[in-house]
């Protein structure tokens, strides 16, 4: 036996959906409007949510600490022989020097990232990565060896051709060879890439034969990080030392309210409910009153009226919240954030195949709904009351 | 039918619809679970510090280990203007 209050609910529910459905078109437009609001906000949360998911996986393997050269507030390349000076630290597995920078294909405008690695000598070296193998990695004057990413191999137009050429900054043309190519699976971080034994780097760049862009230092203890990390940055003079946690702690504040994007979106929000508030509070139609003025004669208390415009602000904001939020969840998960895409992109060449996977957050699910339910309830509050105040004989 | 039984019963098919859904990203996660591991190995390897997502400014490609953002950085004029940067929050 359902209990008399909710007996008494559900009939108010009833008549607040009669109500809603006789003026179809208005409470549908209002749905409709209410509906994109929340989907835009949730779309952005929802990336957000993905992209701080896809790179927050990948932070657990970043170097611990990468040391580079500063002069006069920008990166310059360091000498490989300030190794030496770090070998009095305790604590430091391993130093890698490494020659990183980007090559502008003007052909096509696209940035590719260049990598020279000290440790690519064979493919042995290179096994397990996800690597699809042509040839044997070999090292000459002549030409080198290079393995490229998938949308590096697109846009050199390759196809089935292994050799290729790029600048030197003189003009002179270095020429690769295509050892093996990084397969689509890991192309959110080897899309761009041009991978190569760091003396080809240097010769593509230009550099002297001791020149590296940065040292890539591995700690034995991980607790000891950022002692090893200050001490580096006292051997070095004018050394930027980036740890770990500095490009977790980057990360994990890229996306976020702050960025341009986000704040439109909200103040976009904010925006649409201040109007559709300021238009629901301006006042009550006469119809509305005439409504009320006929419910409070058959017997409705104050009380019922205003239960009855609770349900009806309830219904509206619910299926709007519903729907809206629905559809972010298939734009995110089906279409990988399509809509969203020319902006997280921007004028990019490259455009690797990111997939997307939208997390449910709690918080994310509590700011769309303070943003979207609460405000309407809190909109309808005073429209309601003063409706329920309306005496009988003074409209009907 | 009541009209709010028929709301409740679009309210429960839009649950269900949204359940399913987190099924299918569940599935997505898990399918991606292989790739992200060999991703892991690539960033350990090579010491990448940055995924690739948008490489149109490489304060963008590379977030984590660029100058930090700022005005006239390349020459003069040259605010930040690339449509990505909008995206991303700037480096503190």
């Amino acid at each position: 036996m359902v209990p008399l209050f909710l007996r008494r609910q559900q009939n108010i529910l009833d008549y607040a959906l009669s109500s809603l459905w006789r003026s179809r078109f208005k409470n549908l437009g209002i749905v409709i409007v209410f509906s994109f609001v929340i989907f835009m906000v949730a779309s952005f949360r929802l990336v957000v949510s993905g992209l701080d998911r896809a790179t927050q996986e990948l932070m657990d393997s970043v170097p611990d600490i990468i040391v580079q050269q500063m002069a006069a507030g920008r990166q310059i390349p360091l000498d490989d022989a300030v190794m030496h000076d770090l070998d009095s630290i305790f604590g430091i597995a391993s130093i890698y020097p490494r020659v990183w920078g980007y090559y502008f294909d003007e052909s096509n405008g696209a940035n590719y990232t260049v990598i020279g690695d000290a440790r690519f000598d064979t493919t042995t070296e290179v096994a397990g990565l996800g690597i699809e193998y042509g040839t044997e990695i070999i090292r000459s004057d002549n030409i080198s060896s290079v393995i490229i990413g998938q949308a590096v191999k697109t846009h050199l137009m390759l196809g089935e051709r292994r050799t290729f050429s790029l600048f030197r900054p003189d003009l002179s043309l270095k020429s690769f060879r295509k050892s093996g190519e990084f397969n689509h699976d890991t192309a959110l971080v080897s899309d761009d890439l041009l991978v190569m034994h760091i003396e080809a780097a240097r010769d593509l760049f230009g550099m002297r034969p001791s020149e590296v862009t940065d040292l890539l230092v591995s700690v034995t203890n991980p607790a000891e990080i950022e002692t090893i990390a200050k001490k580096i940055s006292e051997n070095i003079d004018g050394s930027r030392v980036i740890t770990k946690r500095q490009v977790t702690k980057t990360y994990r504040a890229a996306f976020g309210w702050r960025s341009g994007f986000g704040l439109a979106c909200l103040f976009g929000a904010i925006a649409a409910f201040v109007i559709l508030a300021w238009d629901k509070a301006s006042g009550l139609s006469p119809d509305q009153r005439r409504e009320v003025g006929i419910l409070k004669a058959v017997g409705w208390q104050t009380g019922d009226v205003m239960t009855l415009r609770f349900w009806e602000s309830i219904a509206v904001s619910l299926s709007a919240f519903g729907l809206g939020y629905g559809l972010a969840w298939v734009h995110i998960l089906f279409f990988d954030g399509i809509l969203y895409r020319p902006v997280l992109m921007g004028w990019s060449v490259l455009r690797p195949p990111l997939t997307l996977v939208p997390v449910l957050r709690i918080e994310d699910l509590l700011l769309i709904f303070c943003l979207s339910i609460l405000p309407y309830l809190a909109a309808t509050v005073i429209p309601a009351w003063h409706s329920a105040m309306v005496r009988p004989d003074s409209v009907v | 039918m009541r009209p709010s039984t028929l709301f409740f019963i679009i309210i429960s098919l839009g649950l269900a619809a949204h359940l399913a859904m987190q099924y299918a990203a569940g599935v997505q996660m898990h399918n991606l679970g292989a790739s992200e591991k060999q991703m892991r190995l690539l960033v350990k390897r090579f010491g990448l510090s940055d995924v690739c997502i948008a490489s149109e400014a490489r304060y963008i490609r590379h977030l984590a280990v660029s100058d930090p953002v700022s005005p006239y950085m390349d020459h003069p004029g040259a605010i930040e203007h690339f449509p990505s940067g909008s995206f991303w929050v700037p480096k503190d």
